[in-house]
């Protein structure tokens, strides 16, 4: 292990009773090693008057805006020691593309093992441990496993290939069944292995983007074919449109796989991350709460007064994340939701369109996207 | 039947109380008839204009108005024309109402208010029922309309923007002031709100004093006109953009960033890149340096289809070669961005010559 606050970070996601002041006291030690190596949060931090003298508290680290990741080379180790890069797919705002900036975010690391325990962690507690345990004997066992996301080799820079990935070697060694072929999904070969489970009535782990769930319905749809899978069959849906179907509500886009695939509300989850953090958040149902492990903290932001929503109430996600030791380890990002006690019911991205004939930088972005 | 000269009269009298259009006069109205169509007279009887023929003008029996929801003028003189042209209007309110719209029905004295109909639909028999539909909105509303009023006659005012420019040779004291209004009135949701103010370098201000004075301004501004609360994604969107911008200048010296200390009063961004910036609108407001108009046509090359004004100062300096190749339809003094004037070519049309039907009665040959 390369850097001596790893040890540290690993054994606290893996430690089931870590104290309140455990994590506050690792996330500032990260915090400080951030604002050492990491020259452009530093300025950043230093701007806001907020360095290893003034931050007291963990809720005083400075959080950065996802648009820092597209600006910015956010690392605290030098190129030569880059290990793997995950970009974003678009997730923050590109209206006003300029020379010289880049058009996706790039989050870099210099080792994986920090990533990889905290999703594997996240697995264990939520599947194993946690509220879904039921789908957890399906895990074990490969051929129950269909991942609707592209291969590593498709998408060496997708952060949600990389994760289902070492899933899969996790839980299924011998090889899950991936459903790719030159950068389309193969519909014919998922449509036969439901079949398939159906006729021998063995339950499925079905996981992708919510994106590609929405074909996958059109396409029984179009074909007036509906799948009921075997009870105990379980759905993971990753989140995110970003135009590349139409885009339905958390709910409808349950109730259509209820619909479809017969899968009841309670087996359905929701997993949601992005690119720029190594902690995951899982919630079950159309109306379910995602938990926060304790190796992370999510504070919903209220943005016209700058301070934490109270409970019931609607902010912007702001996680702080202790296995992001490489880059900035507390992140502000652009989706709103509404704290439910110690979890949140995440409502998605907030778009500021304008209500009539002005045009606000949202709004320009889709007008220029639809002319393309 | 009342006669035009005394329509105006009345609808003056009412636009009194919406001092956002500006003074309207019955005579600015009567003048606004003048240029369009020749004679105010042309509405209520045939009138011999050309010496060859006597000529009519005549208003649709029927407008479908659909009101935008971020300011209410485009409604109002929509509603004002529709009046004047003696045709029956049916008003699409925006969902989430507009209430200078209803201040402006319910002031209306007969016959004029049983002119007017509020609908709460567009479906096709309403649609039928219009001989011209009237829609002001966003991209998503005007390709609705487009659709629905296929075959129809439709006049449709999407979305636009506006900027600012400071030529060098602006020497008015009042310069940061007048910009800083352009930029605060109405919350900016207009389409003639600036987005973004160029400053030509080698002024008596560089582009970067300029921002610096210009956030001052529109701190005052504010402290006299504090802004109406933001929902949550139109906060949301200020906080993200300046939180995006402080990284940058924290990390980039072409960069400043001036914003008020409550957290989304108001906002300038100074930027040395000269690309057109479009702001989340609220008080946000670019400030960019430019060198010559050829510069400035290439920064702004993205969102030329969607320009509406450019505001000058001085607008002197504005040569006509300038205001072609810059290509927006309105050039006004900075200072009176979100005050055009009646007889403004609203996004380059006519506001009534697009309306009426001419009759023509030749006469007979010698």
């Amino acid at each position: 292990m390369s850097n001596p606050l790893d040890a540290r970070i690993v054994a606290a996601i893996q430690d089931d009773n870590l104290s309140v002041g455990g994590f506050a006291g690792l996330a500032l030690e990260i915090f400080f090693y951030q604002f050492e190596f990491n020259l452009p949060y530093r300025r950043y931090c230093e701007s806001l008057g907020a360095t290893p003298l003034t931050v007291k508290f963990w809720e005083d680290i400075p959080a950065v805006p996802q648009q820092a990741f597209k600006d910015f080379d956010l690392r605290c180790f030098p190129p030569e020691l880059v290990f793997k890069e995950f970009h974003t797919s678009g997730t923050t705002n590109a209206s006003d593309p300029k020379p010289g900036i880049r058009q996706c975010g790039v989050h870099f690391l210099d080792t994986l093992e920090l990533y990889e325990v905290s999703l594997l962690e996240g697995w264990h507690r939520t599947f194993e441990r946690g509220l879904f345990q039921g789908a957890w004997p399906l895990l074990k066992s490969p051929e129950t496993f269909i991942l609707l996301v592209p291969p590593v080799s498709d998408a060496p820079h997708s952060s949600l290939s990389h994760m289902m990935h070492v899933v899969s070697n996790y839980f299924a060694p011998k090889g899950s069944r991936a459903f790719w072929k030159e950068g389309q999904l193969e519909f014919q070969r998922i449509v036969d292995a439901l079949h398939m489970a159906c006729d021998f009535n063995d339950p499925v782990f079905i996981i992708g983007t919510a994106f590609t769930f929405v074909h996958l319905i059109d396409e029984l749809h179009r074909r007036g074919e509906k799948i009921v899978l075997p009870e105990g069959s379980f759905i993971l849906e990753t989140g995110g449109y970003k135009g590349r179907s139409r885009e339905l509500t958390k709910a409808e886009l349950y109730s259509a796989l209820t619909t479809t695939f017969g899968v009841p509300d309670n087996h359905l989850f929701n997993e949601y991350g992005m690119t720029e953090l190594g902690v995951q958040f899982y919630a079950c149902g159309a109306k379910g709460l995602h938990t926060v492990p304790p190796w992370a903290r999510v504070q919903l932001m209220n943005p016209s007064t700058g301070k934490e929503v109270a409970n019931g109430e609607t902010g912007l996600v702001r996680v702080c994340d202790l296995s992001n030791r490489g880059s900035v380890l507390s992140i502000q990002t652009e989706d709103a939701a509404v704290r439910q006690g110690a979890g949140f019911q995440l409502l998605g991205r907030v778009s500021a369109s304008s209500r009539g004939c002005s045009i606000a930088a949202d709004d320009l972005l889709k007008m220029q996207r639809g002319q393309s | 039947m009342i006669s035009t000269p005394d329509r105006c009269a009345i609808l003056a009298e009412v636009l009194s109380g919406f001092p956002e259009l500006g003074l309207i006069t019955s005579d600015s109205l009567l003048n606004l008839i003048q240029t369009e169509l020749g004679s105010p007279l042309v509405l209520d009887g045939f009138v011999n204009l050309t010496g060859h023929s006597k000529v009519m003008a005549k208003g649709p029996g029927t407008i479908l108005h659909v009101i935008s929801g971020n300011v209410a003028q485009p409604g109002l003189l929509s509603l004002t024309f529709g009046l004047i042209l003696k045709a029956h209007n049916l008003v699409k309110l925006p969902s989430h109402g507009n209430d200078r719209i209803i201040d402006f029905i319910n002031k209306l004295p007969e016959p004029f208010s049983s002119s007017l109909e509020i609908v709460t639909h567009t479906n096709p028999e309403i649609i039928a029922k219009a001989d011209v539909v009237i829609v002001y909105g966003n991209e998503e509303t005007i390709n609705h309309f487009q659709r629905v009023t296929f075959g129809k006659k439709a006049l449709l005012y999407g979305p636009k923007l506006s900027y600012g420019i400071i030529f060098s040779e602006e020497q008015t004291k009042s310069i940061y002031e007048d910009a800083a209004r352009d930029a605060s009135v109405y919350n900016q949701q207009g389409c003639l709100s600036p987005h973004v103010f160029y400053v030509q370098e080698n002024g008596p201000d560089s582009p970067r004093a300029f921002a610096e004075k210009l956030a001052a301004a529109m701190d005052q501004f504010a402290l006299l006109n504090p802004p109406t609360p933001l929902s949550l994604a139109e906060s949301s969107a200020v906080v993200n953009l300046r939180s995006a911008y402080r990284f940058r200048a924290a990390n980039d010296p072409r960069v400043l960033i001036f914003e008020s200390k409550k957290p989304v009063d108001w906002t300038v961004i100074f930027e040395e890149e000269s690309q057109f910036a479009t702001s989340c609108l609220n008080r946000t407001i670019f400030v960019k340096p430019f060198v010559s108009i050829p510069d400035l046509v290439k920064a702004t090359e993205l969102v030329r289809p969607y320009l509406s004004t450019i505001g000058c100062a001085p607008l002197t300096s504005l040569t006509r070669d300038d205001a072609l190749c810059l290509a927006a339809t309105r050039y006004c003094p900075i200072g009176k961005m979100q005050q055009p004037p009646l007889t403004w070519h609203h996004d380059g049309r006519p506001n009534l010559a697009d309306l009426v039907t001419w009759i023509d009665i030749e006469s007979t040959p010698n």
